[in-house]
C-alpha cells in the first residue's frame, strides 16, 4: 500500500511481451508436428499367423524340464489345408491346394479364394497352412495370407520353405 | 477497439493486433499434435514398405510389450538405434534372445510387487514383423523361426491396410 501511495503520481509503465517472436515460434513447432503427424493405426495393420511348433530335444534330467515347451501333442497337430506357392521371379508362380483326399492346382488368387471356399464350407476346415517358396517375395506371400483369410479361414499358419536348405 | 480508434482519430498511432488468442490457439493446436504423435512409430523403420492386405486389422494391443522387427530388402533385421543392420542368424539370435530376457525380467519384476513367484513370469511380448515387400520369405521366415527358438510366440505380420493405400 505505501509503494502505490508513493508510486501514484507516476505514468504506469507498460509491460509489452514480445508475442511476434513466440507466435513464430509456435507456428514453426506447429508445422513440424503437422508436416510429420501420421496417424499409424489407419495406415498399418496387422495379420495373425501363428508357426508350427519346432521340435525340441528331449530334456536330459528330470529338473531341466521346461514346462513352457510345446508338447508332442501341439507338435503333432496338423491343419486341414495346405496352401503350395511356387516363384516366379519372386511373383506368384503356381498354386496347389493340398488336402487329405488330394491335390488342386488353382491359376490365381481369385481361383484360390474360390476353391478355399468351397472347401471350408464342404468340409469345415479352419486352419490352413502357406507353404512357399523360399525366392517368394513377401508382397506375393502376403497376398496368398490375405486370400485364405478372406476365403474365411480362422489361422493362417507357415511351413518352412522347401528349397530352403537347397539354396 | 485500438485498431478503428486509431484508424479513425487520425492521430498516426501504430495499429496493433491483439496477437494473444492467435498464440493460445496455436499453442494449443501444438499440443494437441505433441499428444497424438505416436511414439512407438520410433521402432517403425520408414524405408521399409509394406504390401497391400485387406483383412489387416489396425492394432488392438497397447503398451510397451510390443516389438516391432523391420526386415529390409535385402532380408537383413533392421534395428532402430543401431547403425548396421543384422545380417547372420547369430546376430539375430542375440538381439531377440535379449528381447526376450529384457520382457521377461520385467515380467518377474512385476509379479515381484504383486506378491507372486517371479520364477513363473514368461515373455507375453508381442513380435510384429514388419518386412519389405520386396523382401524373401525366406528371410521373413527366418526371423520367424528365431523368434519362436527364444520364446517369442505371438507373432503377426504387417501390412497396409487399403485405407492406408493413397499414402
Amino acid at each position: 500500500m505505501a509503494r502505490h501511495r508513493r508510486h501514484s503520481h507516476e505514468p504506469p509503465s507498460e509491460v509489452v511481451l514480445p508475442i511476434t517472436p513466440m507466435l513464430d515460434m509456435s507456428f514453426q513447432l506447429l508445422a513440424f508436428f503437422v508436416l510429420t503427424f501420421s496417424p499409424p493405426s489407419t495406415m498399418e495393420g496387422q495379420l495373425s499367423m501363428y508357426l508350427p511348433a519346432a521340435g525340441v530335444a528331449k530334456a536330459a534330467a528330470p529338473e531341466k524340464v521346461d514346462p513352457f515347451a510345446p508338447s508332442e501333442a501341439e507338435l503333432d497337430k496338423q491343419p486341414d489345408v495346405t496352401v503350395a506357392v511356387e516363384s516366379r521371379g519372386g511373383a506368384l508362380g503356381k498354386i496347389t491346394i493340398r488336402e487329405r483326399e488330394g491335390s488342386k492346382d488353382a491359376a490365381d488368387t481369385r481361383e484360390l479364394k474360390s476353391e478355399l471356399e468351397k472347401m471350408r464350407t464342404a468340409l469345415g476346415h479352419t486352419g490352413v497352412k502357406i507353404e512357399a517358396a523360399s525366392k517368394l517375395k513377401y508382397a506375393a506371400l502376403v497376398e496368398v495370407m490375405d486370400t485364405c483369410l478372406q476365403a474365411g479361414f480362422k489361422s493362417v499358419g507357415f511351413a518352412p520353405p522347401p528349397d530352403l536348405h537347397q539354396r | 477497439m485500438s485498431q478503428t480508434g486509431g484508424a479513425f482519430s487520425g492521430s498516426g498511432s501504430d495499429a496493433e493486433p491483439n496477437l494473444v488468442p492467435l498464440l493460445d490457439l496455436v499453442l494449443q493446436l501444438v499440443m494437441f499434435f505433441m499428444i497424438c504423435a505416436n511414439f512407438v512409430m520410433e521402432q517403425v523403420d520408414q524405408t521399409v514398405f509394406l504390401p497391400f492386405a485387406q483383412k489387416a486389422v489396425p492394432l488392438t494391443e497397447t503398451g510397451s510389450d510390443i516389438v516391432f522387427l523391420n526386415i529390409n530388402t535385402e532380408g537383413h533385421l533392421q534395428v532402430i538405434g543401431r547403425p548396421l543392420p543384422l545380417k547372420t542368424d547369430a546376430e539375430i539370435h542375440v538381439y531377440l534372445q535379449q528381447v526376450h530376457d529384457d520382457a521377461k525380467r520385467l515380467e518377474a519384476a512385476k509379479l515381484k510387487r504383486k506378491g507372486m513367484d517371479p520364477a513363473l513370469a514368461k515373455a507375453d511380448t508381442l513380435v510384429i514383423v514388419r518386412a519389405h515387400r520386396d523382401a524373401e520369405f525366406a528371410s521373413v521366415y527366418r526371423v520367424m523361426r528365431k523368434c519362436q527358438e527364444v520364446g517369442l510366440a505371438r507373432i503377426q505380420l504387417r501390412a497396409r491396410t487399403m485405407q492406408g493405400q493413397g499414402g
